[in-house]
């Protein structure tokens, strides 16, 4: 073989690698993302903005995100099937149970510190699972619990304005991203 | 310096590989989607998966879902340590070409 060809060979495997990949993120983590990060972006807004009925807000979003996450799991499974699908499943409902219990734990919970726990136990969930599961997720999960935390030193005032832009905007952002170029 | 494998090099056979090397272990791709995935037609990419699944190099499971049968396609340990090994040696060829 000449190298011409080993080096023909080397950029077909990079390519065939990349489109398999962007072909994936499209049924996966890419629209989980997006979902997600308009439940954030108009959850965190409606909590800044509202003085009351936030909470039933956040009840008719997070219907919203996992309904949507669903449907995106199901479309997904049909075409990738996974031994470690159903252990993500009770990966996200052990986490937010034991975040539950943490925060009956420690409650009463002022109104920032609600909004920056739930964001910290959530973006915990995405940087655990993204260790075993992409790269992507696992970023996203520690950007967003430095930039809450950030948030919340620097802006308490704002946060629920901050966390909806870098927290609800981040995550559509990311699933944008992933969605157009997995590289 | 690894060497080159017979039945991975033909161009289809190296996408499908390659392909199925993006797959996390015991993960398995439905048949219709890597079809779409890598342009090819029902005939096309089923010889050359019957050329692999031959070689020890690809597992495919039969199913049915919602009545209609699936086929899904993943890597064997041998598959991928195979793959491995050919990329290893298209390396190596283009690494001493300089």
């Amino acid at each position: 073989m000449e190298p011409s060809e080993a080096y023909e060979s080397l950029e077909m495997i990079k390519q065939t690698r990349q489109a398999t990949r962007v072909a994936l993120a499209r049924g996966g983590t890419g629209y989980l993302f997006v979902i997600w990060g308009i439940v954030w972006l108009f959850g965190f807004l409606g909590s800044a903005v509202l003085d009351t009925g936030s909470g039933y807000l956040w009840l008719g979003l997070d219907a919203f995100g996992v309904l949507g996450s669903t449907f995106a799991i199901l479309r997904y499974t049909r075409h990738v099937r996974s031994p470690y699908g159903w252990r993500m499943g009770v990966f996200w409902v052990l986490l937010i149970g034991y975040g539950a219990l943490l925060a009956w734990v420690v409650w009463p919970l002022q109104g920032i510190q609600y909004l920056l726990f739930v964001t910290l136990i959530i973006s915990m969930g995405y940087s655990m699972l993204g260790l075993w599961t992409s790269t992507p997720l696992a970023i996203m999960g520690v950007a967003i619990s430095v930039l809450a935390v950030l948030g919340w030193r620097l802006l308490p005032d704002y946060l629920g304005y901050w966390l909806a832009f870098t927290g609800g905007g981040g995550l559509i952002a990311a699933g944008l991203y992933v969605l157009r170029a997995w590289k | 310096m690894a060497d080159f494998d017979a039945v991975i090099h033909q161009p289809v056979r190296l996408r499908i590989m390659a392909s199925l090397a993006s797959l996390g272990d015991n993960e398995a791709i439905e048949f219709t989607y890597l079809r779409d995935t890598l342009e090819l037609t029902d005939g096309n990419l089923g010889a050359h998966l019957r050329k692999l699944e031959e070689a020890g190099y690809v597992t495919a499971e039969k199913t049915f879902i919602d009545r209609k049968p699936k086929t899904y396609l993943g890597l064997t340990g041998r598959g991928r340590r195979a793959f491995g090994e050919h990329v290893q040696a298209l390396t190596d060829l283009l690494n001493s070409a300089g």
